[in-house]
């Protein structure tokens, strides 16, 4: 049984035979922390068997630094040792209400168990009389009474720079997945930082059964942007992509350069680089990731990661970009998902681990099938934009109605640009019900747009007189079947808009192609049998429900239904 | 003033916390030394060692902790303490101020938050080395007061059988200069070999909590 008496370097040292002695070796270390230090020397304290502790208001010769107090808190809220609940004696010379109001970490005088002596007014000997019989009573010490009384702030900088929840989020989803270990240094800091073990109390972790990794499904290319990737969130996201990455369905690469030394701009410039190199379906994306980010002053929409979120919408909109964020603010998510951001992965140091591991899989697994689709639609659509921006459209010889004039080919040109980016833009927003089939009605619109302006219809199809002759030269349309005869059809034959786009097609090319002709096929049927009629758009044909029930199917219809327009548009000479 | 060198290697960091870098400007007896091109020379002259041709003419230094590895930081301390140099680590991993005597000088480490803040100007502004003002700010001196207070109630509560010559007492609890004009205030004629007692040393305890207390209030 030892009855601690903690001394400072400028104290008389007192020998008696109840105290034994020591001093926290805060001096023979230069380099470490003092939260290190306090902490290594706790855990060797707990060698012996203490059983009482009298400690000094401060460990050095600096009255303001209260380290003694703070020895004092590390004692309460290390929860490796035997002796956190032993009394505790804190001894100085200030009056009790001076104390108080020089620090707030004299709130800990305040907690059971805890004691203040006033050296001025009392001896060690009475201090040793008054431990003598305290030692004999149950222990006093209630956690929970503890915390109610304490407030320690994280150190001064972490509020902004290095995110507590940041640091605590890596901690904790990595013990989830038992790779810790590779990340000694958060590990070391969280486990010695007296802030997190304050913070680790209040928010106790939930045991975990089985924190096994997950077999994500989807395959593609994962990018990670942050600047402390290397302090571990890439260890992080391998070992929870691990299965994958084993099986070759996911390679996880990250923007390796050192972020700290870099300019705003160089860091987009790299970033940019190796997107288009990498070619990733997800970017799981920082929006801090240089010093001038971290500056009070600065606004989002000026965060070196929102502009990267811009950039990387200009490459391809079907990149998913996952923002990774301990951000607790609202705007931060409006604007992020207003400049196209799909996801987020929030880092809280108090949240429920297997349910934010399971939260990040989802994510992830959205983010891989969604880009499966998008990215290349958009790539497409990118080039169709720009062969049909670069079309020289003949001019509409005949205006047979009051809705069209002589700018009719200058107006088609931007509706048909407009109607391809508002399709897509309806494809991958998930917010608006039903968006997949909506996105084909516009689509299908870019096609009866094209019909009308280079077929001009006479007649009425009601007493069959109706019949089709090309605006370029006023020749007849002539009706290609499914089987390829072309024939020019007698006058009253209702010709479809499938069949005037394969007319189109083959007065512009001069013959047939099988396989775009059948892939206009299927976009017909499915705008005919399913996308006009709103009780059908869920049934089993349509994209709402494959993409739920056979996402390969889904994903092939629609490559072909948006590969059936851009096809005709670049086939346009 | 002595001179002191501020070596930041991140200008942005420095930008952050204090935000007007001009501020710097109205003291010349500081130079900083912020990014860019004089670091690298500072940074190469440090890796190779030659700290004599970076801080000869400075006493007190303040360096971002990660600017140097821990081999070339157990270096600089060593010179410090030869040289009687000030030292100031700062950086965002440290969690709480903590001063450490280094022979006749200081070991500063401190948050870098805690660093840029209104304690540096004061300490600038004062021009005075003692680097307790930058750790714990204008109130430093209380530092003094309750470190003399310490050590004479423990004394006076504890060991203090009989009455005692101020010589004696001086070397039993190491006291200071500064801090025998506090005994001078409150005993007469004070001399060496003045013979005290214990009812004197508690006059100079209560006029010590009277100090103490003006301060914490003031």
């Amino acid at each position: 049984m030892s009855n601690v008496l903690i001394i400072n370097n400028t104290l008389k040292v007192l020998q008696n035979e109840f105290f034994e002695v020591k001093i926290v070796p805060i001096f023979d270390n230069y380099t470490s922390d003092i939260d290190k230090i306090l902490h290594d020397f706790i855990l060797e304290l707990d060698k012996s068997n203490v059983c009482s502790l009298t400690i000094p208001i401060t460990l050095t010769d600096n009255a303001l630094d209260f380290t003694g107090l703070r020895f004092a808190h590390h004692v309460r809220l290390t929860n490796l040792i035997k002796f956190r609940s032993v009394p505790m004696v804190i001894y100085g010379s200030l009056d009790f209400e001076d104390i108080l109001k020089l620090t707030t970490w004299a709130n800990i005088l305040l907690t059971n168990g805890t004691y203040y002596v006033n050296i001025s007014e009392f001896s060690f000997e009475k201090i040793q009389k008054f431990l003598e019989a305290e030692i004999m009573k149950p222990k006093n010490f209630s956690l929970k009474n503890f915390l109610e009384r304490i407030d320690i702030k994280p150190p001064s900088n972490y509020e902004s720079h290095h995110s507590v929840d940041n640091e605590l989020s890596l901690l904790r989803w990595s013990e989830f997945l038992k790779c810790d270990d590779q990340i000694p240094e958060v590990k070391e800091n969280l486990s010695t930082n007296l802030y997190f073990k304050y913070h680790k109390e209040l928010n106790p972790l939930k045991k975990v059964e089985d924190g096994k990794r997950y077999l994500i499904e989807g395959r593609g290319r994962i990018l990670l942007i942050d600047d402390e990737a290397k302090k571990g969130w890439k260890d992080f996201y391998s070992n929870l992509l691990k299965h994958n990455i084993d099986n070759k369905s996911i390679e996880l690469d990250s923007l390796d350069i050192d972020f700290k030394s870099q300019t705003k701009e160089d860091i987009k410039a790299k970033a940019i680089t190796k997107i288009n190199e990498f070619k990733p379906d997800i970017v799981l994306l920082d929006l801090r990731l240089c010093d001038s980010d971290f500056s009070s002053s600065v606004q989002p929409n000026e965060l070196t990661g929102y502009k990267i979120l811009e950039e990387i919408k200009k490459i391809n909109k079907g990149i998913q970009v996952i923002i990774t964020t301990a951000s607790n603010k609202a705007w931060n998510y409006q604007l992020t998902h207003k400049a196209g951001a799909n996801g987020f992965i929030i880092k809280k140091g108090d949240s429920d681990v297997a349910e934010d591991i399971s939260n990040i899989k989802k994510e992830i697994e959205e983010g891989l099938k969604r880009a499966t689709f998008l990215k290349p639609i958009y790539s497409s659509l990118e080039s169709s934009i720009k062969y049909w921006d670069s079309y020289n459209l003949p001019e509409r010889k005949n205006i047979t109605d009051v809705f069209h004039d002589k700018l009719w080919n200058k107006k088609l040109k931007l509706q048909v640009i407009d109607f391809l980016k508002n399709s897509f833009n309806t494809l991958e927003n998930e917010n608006l019900p039903e968006h997949f089939t909506m996105s084909i009605l516009l689509l299908y619109r870019i096609i009866e747009m094209i019909n009308e302006y280079f077929i001009i219809e006479s007649g009425d199809y009601r007493n069959k007189t109706i019949q089709y002759n090309f605006d370029i030269d006023n020749s007849n349309v002539p009706k290609i079947t499914n089987n390829g005869n072309i024939e020019i059809p007698p006058i009253g034959t209702t010709l479809s808009t499938k069949e005037k786009i394969f007319a189109i097609y083959y007065k512009l090319n001069g013959n047939i192609n099988k396989s775009l002709f059948d892939k206009i096929n299927q976009l017909t049927n499915y705008r005919n049998n399913v996308a006009i009629h709103p009780n059908k758009r869920f049934k089993e044909e349509s994209l709402e429900y494959l993409y739920d029930s056979d996402f390969q199917k889904f994903n092939k219809n629609l490559q072909d239904y948006f590969s059936a327009v851009f096809e005709f548009i670049n086939s346009l000479k | 003033m002595k001179r002191m060198i501020l070596i930041e290697d991140r200008v942005q960091r420095q930008l952050n916390f204090i935000n007007q870098k001009k501020l710097f400007d109205e003291f010349p007896n500081l130079k900083n030394i912020c990014g860019d091109k004089d670091y690298s020379v500072i940074k190469n002259l440090l890796s190779n060692k030659e700290f004599e041709a970076v801080f000869n003419e400075y006493q007190v230094i303040a360096i971002h902790r990660s600017a140097l590895s821990t081999e070339e930081r157990n270096k600089l301390i060593e010179y410090c303490k030869a040289k009687g140099k000030s030292l100031v680590f700062f950086s965002g991993g440290i969690s709480s101020a903590l001063l450490r005597k280094l022979n006749n000088s200081n070991l500063l480490t401190i948050n870098s938050k805690d660093f840029y803040s209104e304690n540096l100007f004061e300490f600038l502004k004062q021009g005075n080395e003692d680097l307790r003002l930058l750790a714990f700010g204008v109130k430093w001196e209380l530092c003094l007061l309750i470190k003399l207070k310490d050590k004479l109630a423990i004394y006076v509560n504890n060991f203090m059988n009989d009455n005692i010559e101020f010589q004696e007492l001086k070397a039993e609890l190491n006291i200071g200069e500064w801090e025998i004009e506090i005994f001078k205030e409150n005993i007469e004629n004070l001399n060496d070999d003045t013979i005290l007692q214990p009812s004197s040393l508690i006059n100079v305890l209560s006029s010590l909590n009277k100090k103490i207390k003006s301060k914490i209030y003031e």
